[in-house]
């Protein structure tokens, strides 16, 4: 048995891998981040026409004046639902496998609510007076709700992200130089690892943790109200709450699938983001997969067997309509799909898992667009019908926001270490721990550790 | 820079204490209006408490975490 | 005192004067041809025809629409910035200079009166000349729809007041299309007063309102064909 003085070096040696992005940058970075600035410049081009011209660019009209940007909106906030179920469920349910994955979940979640919130602005047809809702906001307007659920979830989200990134900036910060050993002196609050400060952010962590869920699930929820509470066909519906939920945790999971997947590659972390996590993700995909389908089909059925007149008309022009390719494309892109690899274990592999991630994302931005657009395509009043074409203009903008969102996310990688380093250490010194935990759920009595686990302080000092 | 460790902490707390005051000015404003007041009512008090609990992280958590850290150098291993 | 209108469909022609003068007394803009294809005309007051069956067993309806002037308007339960109002005497208006554009009201509004302004508004040519000086010029940017002609009920309340008296639930004020109406289709009165025409049609056999079953109490109601 290795003293512990090579015990370290070993450990060292083998976190290096963790510490690299934040050291140093490639080339193959800026390789990567090129194209995607383009994109976003090019995306931030095609917004300057809109505030100049107005949202006559756009291809919204009466009746459909809602599109591309609310879709945004709707698919971004449900993206940040990915933070919320990997980090604090399993943290609270106390799975170990959760422990190289929180920090990339969290930082996806923080990072992808601003676009969520840009994403309302941008459709808004006078942002500069963006503040009124704050000076003359009424609280019985969904979009106000809107407000303030998401900037209570943005808040709480980003102290979630923060707290158990504390240790590991003290990490950093011991091994940079420069600007950065400032900045992360600076950002890690003098963290120390004494116990005093371990006890008040484990505190603070659990209370995080108990707190962001029913937060989160508030989000998602008076997002789908945004909808639900008006009197459109196929929207008028109650379950809109749980579904919106649902969809959100959903395209949460398969976002962060992906990202894990990248970085996994881009930095070499095969060592620590190994098939079993993409295992344990993977099964929680296809089981919102099958979830989903469920929501999906109970609210189609409901709609096909009342039969009642406005809704009739906007579920056939989804199923066989004008909408029937979208629909048919959403189904098998979220559910044929994603159920065809993932329930197969040979072809549960990380590969597999990236696929019918990516194929979720993109049925389920499909999804949020069958949402809005047919329903407003097709209004109670049988006088009208309406149509909806975007723009180069939303194309250039969305394509823009989600290449500004994997930057942001690239850059993320470079600033902080994207695997929580002192959870990782934590779950190998708490083996013992866990190994007493799980044997306490067998019958009989625990049996005491057999050689003594060092004393938590000790092995974090 | 000596007191460069407070303004995380401190940052949270007045953000906290902002929104609590715009949940204020909310219910002062459905009240003057009777406009929406239940619907106030019921908001604030959801979520006048949560950031009550974001105020009680800055103030614990972090101001106790960047306190502590003062003493005897800002040097250690976790 | 609520304001409520009676459209009489059997006396509507189609003829679009209400639609026409509704533009010029309100400052609606034109807009060009290539928006109107898409979806962006704005009409507040809209003539709606309504064709059914073949020919030659064609029965045309034109079905004038205005703002309904819901009694539980769901565009202003919807309005994050109370740009939406209903006044005490049932007139829904809407605030141009608090409107975030946001189109809520648009969405929530299930009979697709509440119309926006995707650019900024033109007036072509000799337009410009006509607009109507008792009604704001909207912007870029917000929403805008049928108020009954608010300011019309402005300028009666003056009226009234300087002769000594309040305004009647009858006579007193009429919206633009109520009085370019040359088949006197539409009838507009106070719906409380049950002494008015408005009120007495609107109580009569004939008289159904768009989407009753929603809920949203609309105060313009319908005359079937008799």
């Amino acid at each position: 048995m290795a003293g512990p003085t090579q015990q370290r070096e070993l450990r060292d040696q083998e976190e290096a891998v963790l510490f690299a992005p934040v050291l140093g940058t490639t080339r193959r970075f800026w390789l990567g981040a090129a194209p995607l600035l383009a994109l976003t410049l090019w995306g931030m081009y095609a917004y300057t026409l809109q505030l100049r011209y107005g949202l006559g660019v756009t291809g919204l009209n009466r009746p459909v004046a809602w599109g591309f940007y609310i879709v945004n909106f709707v698919f971004f906030i449900g993206i940040s639902h990915a933070g919320t179920l990997i980090s604090a469920i399993l943290r609270l349910c106390k799975a170990e496998w959760r422990r190289p994955i929180t920090r990339a979940a969290e930082a996806i979640t923080v990072l992808v609510l601003f676009f969520g919130l840009g994403s309302i602005i941008m459709d808004l047809g006078r942002p500069d007076r963006l503040f009124y809702v704050l000076q003359y906001g009424r609280l019985q307007s969904p979009l106000l709700w809107d407000v303030t659920s998401i900037t209570t979830y943005l808040t709480g989200s980003s102290l979630y992200l923060y707290l158990p990134l504390i240790p590991d900036l003290a990490l950093v910060r011991d091994r940079a130089t420069g600007w950065r050993r400032t900045l992360y002196t600076f950002l890690a609050l003098g963290w120390r690892g004494t116990p005093g400060q371990h006890r008040r952010l484990e505190r603070g962590i659990a209370v995080m943790a108990v707190l962001v869920i029913p937060v989160a699930i508030s989000v998602h929820t008076v997002v789908s109200w945004v909808f639900s509470m008006t009197l459109q066909p196929m929207w008028k519906s109650t379950i809109f709450g749980p579904y919106f939920v649902t969809g959100a945790i959903f395209s949460g999971i398969a976002a962060l699938i992906i990202s894990m997947a990248a970085v996994r590659r881009a930095y070499r972390l095969e060592n620590y983001l190994k098939p079993v996590h993409f295992n344990g993700l993977s099964l929680l995909l296809m089981v919102m997969s099958l979830l989903w389908f469920y929501f999906t089909f109970a609210e189609h059925m409901t709609a096909y067997y009342g039969g009642e007149l406005g809704e009739a008309m906007v579920l056939f022009a989804k199923v066989t309509g004008r909408y029937a390719p979208e629909f048919w494309a959403m189904v098998v892109l979220n559910f044929v799909i994603p159920m065809a690899i993932l329930a197969n274990r040979r072809t549960r592999t990380v590969a597999g898992c990236v696929v019918a991630s990516a194929s979720v994302v993109v049925g389920m931005w499909l999804e949020r667009y069958l949402i809005v657009v047919p329903t407003l395509a097709n209004p109670r009043l049988p006088y009208e019908r309406g149509f909806y074409a975007p723009t180069w203009v939303e194309v250039s903008i969305t394509a823009g926001a989600v290449a500004f969102f994997i930057l942001l996310y690239m850059v993320f990688t470079k600033l902080f270490p994207i695997i929580s380093i002192w959870e990782v250490r934590e779950g190998r010194e708490g083996l013992q721990e866990a190994h007493e935990r799980m044997a306490g759920y067998l019958p009989g009595p625990v049996e005491p550790a057999a050689p003594a686990a060092p004393a938590p302080t000790a092995a974090r000092g | 820079m000596e007191r460069a460790w407070r303004v995380i902490p401190l940052t949270v707390a007045l953000f906290a204490l902002a929104f609590i005051g715009w949940m204020i000015r909310m219910l002062q404003l459905s009240w003057v209006r009777n406009d929406s007041w239940g619907f106030t009512v019921a908001v604030a008090s959801v979520v006048i408490p949560i950031f009550l609990v974001y105020l009680w992280l800055a103030l614990y958590v972090l101001w106790g975490i960047a306190r502590e850290g003062q003493g005897g150098g800002g040097e250690g291993r976790p | 005192m609520r304001w409520g209108m009676v459209v009489d469909l059997d006396r509507c022609t189609g003829c679009q004067a209400c639609v026409v003068t509704c533009k010029a007394e309100n400052n609606v803009p034109v807009v060009p041809p290539e928006h109107a294809h898409a979806g962006r005309l704005m009409l507040w007051m809209e003539v709606i025809p309504e064709v059914e069956g073949e020919f030659p067993n064609v029965r045309a309806r034109f079905i004038p629409r205005p703002c309904q002037q819901c009694d539980s308007p769901p565009c202003v339960k919807v309005c994050p910035v109370q740009a939406m109002t209903k006044s005490p005497e049932g007139i829904v208006s809407h605030v141009f200079a608090r409107c975030i554009g946001c189109r809520f009201c648009v969405q929530a509004c299930p009979y697709g009166v509440t119309h926006f302004n995707w650019q900024a508004p033109r007036w072509p040519g000799d337009l410009r000349e006509a607009l109507n000086p008792d009604m704001a010029v909207r912007p870029t940017g917000v929403v805008e729809m049928c108020d009954f002609c608010a300011h019309r009920l402005q300028h009666a309340r003056e009226h009234a007041r300087a002769e000594g008296h309040e305004v009647r639930g009858e006579g007193d004020y009429v919206p633009a299309c109520v009085q370019a109406c040359p088949a006197r289709a539409l009838i507009f009165g106070d719906l409380d007063d049950p002494g008015t025409e408005a009120a007495r049609l609107a109580r009569g056999p004939r008289a159904y309102r768009m989407l009753e079953d929603l809920g949203t109490a609309p105060k313009v109601f319908y005359l079937k064909e008799g």
